[in-house]
């Protein structure tokens, strides 16, 4: 099973964008959690029915819980009869940000699906929670549906994915608007996804944030051989094991979405990522008692 | 002399620890203890908290107080390998900030 790339995801992007305009739809012949968020995202934002995923995108949607999460009907008479051979958890609808603790709960079960240790789910339901919180704190959705997340393990590939979408005003303008001028003049000039996912680096600084979520994200990913990608308007950022890429594309989402792809062989854990932080001078374990 | 001690216990039921709402839950209850008590012990149960819920009411209280008043005034027990690692940085980096 090969790992989600940029190419798949921004020619996806590309045919949701034409499928909105009423345009030929292309689909993948292989579904992943990625795609059924950003057709619900697509799907909700827009009013009308010019968007008709195709037979095979329906029933997984249907069987991932899409319509519900977004408040519809099922148009299509496709819908899931079989048991699916990988596991799933279906898509979670993100509606308040006191459900962040209970959603990031449920997504990280996946782990336990997948039989990874308990470090390693617990190290991805923290991971999680930073990015539904990111979605509440920086998203600026006005909608009552805030974000749409789902999650996936193919037990044959050992591979699990974990996607997370808002519709909001994206990375990008979310660090034009940051109050403190170092983040707001260093973002100018960097690729917003990638510069997000730098420890250290939000746009609310100033109130107290202090930019753990992504960087977190990215370097669990990072550990496991996994993937972390971050799309944002028009930018991306792909991490895939020790490799790091960025770029800008023509094709445009209208919000963030984050695809945490990992190798459910491997660990997650955090303590090691919390252990390779930098050491701020002056203080020693022996100043701590706990 | 007797000291006066409050506890928060992260462990009991409902107890949410994912984000920066509810670290600001809990900075406020702190808070409001440290007014009415000499020591505020906080369980953490063995759970794992994440980074912006340590920052907001660990980090915060730090940040507010200082550390040498934050290591007088709060004792934290139960806190698990991975959580401590967390705290560490948190509770130094909002200790610096407080120097500032």
């Amino acid at each position: 099973m090969t790992p989600t790339n940029i190419t798949d995801i921004t020619n996806w992007i590309q045919s949701l964008n034409d499928g909105l305009l009423g345009h030929s739809f292309a689909a993948p012949s292989f579904v992943r959690p990625y795609h059924l968020v950003t057709a619900a995202l697509a799907l909700r934002a827009t009013k009308s029915n010019l968007l008709t995923l195709p037979e095979h995108v329906a029933t997984y949607a249907d069987r991932m819980g899409l319509w519900s999460a977004i408040g519809r009907h099922n148009p299509s008479f496709a819908s899931a009869t079989r048991d699916p051979l990988a596991r799933f958890l279906p898509i979670e609808p993100l509606k308040s940000r006191d459900a962040v603790h209970e959603c990031a709960n449920r997504l990280s079960e996946i782990a336990i699906h997948a039989n990874m240790s308990e470090a390693s789910h617990s190290s991805l339901d923290v991971a999680i929670a930073e990015i539904l919180d990111n979605c509440f704190a920086h998203g600026g959705v006005t909608d009552e549906l805030t974000g749409i997340a789902c999650a996936q393990f193919w037990r044959n590939g050992n591979l699990a994915q974990i996607a997370i979408g808002d519709s909001g005003l994206g990375i990008r303008a979310t660090l034009d608007a940051a109050e403190t001028p170092d983040v707001r003049l260093e973002g100018k000039s960097a690729n917003a996804c990638a510069f997000a996912t730098e420890l250290g680096v939000s746009s609310k600084l100033n109130k107290g944030h202090a930019g753990y979520g992504l960087a977190l994200a990215r370097q669990l990913m990072r550990q496991n051989g996994g993937t972390l990608v971050v799309y944002s308007g028009s930018e991306w950022c792909i991490g895939a094991g020790e490799a790091f890429n960025m770029g800008d594309q023509s094709t445009h989402w209208q919000g963030s979405l984050v695809v945490l792809e990992f190798n459910t062989a491997g660990r997650l854990s955090t303590q090691e990522i919390y252990g390779a932080w930098p050491p701020v001078k002056g203080y020693e374990n022996d100043d701590f008692d706990f | 002399m007797t000291t006066s001690i409050f506890k928060f216990d992260l462990g009991v039921l409902g107890a949410k620890i994912a984000t920066r709402q509810d670290g600001k839950v809990l900075f406020d209850d702190v808070n409001a203890a440290l007014l009415r008590y000499d020591l505020v012990e906080i369980d953490f149960a063995l759970r794992n908290v994440t980074p912006s819920f340590a920052d907001e009411c660990i980090g915060g209280v730090v940040k507010l107080h200082g550390f040498a008043y934050f290591k007088s005034h709060i004792k934290l027990i139960n806190v698990s390998d991975d959580a401590r690692s967390l705290l560490k940085h948190v509770i130094s980096r909002r200790a610096e900030q407080s120097l500032a």
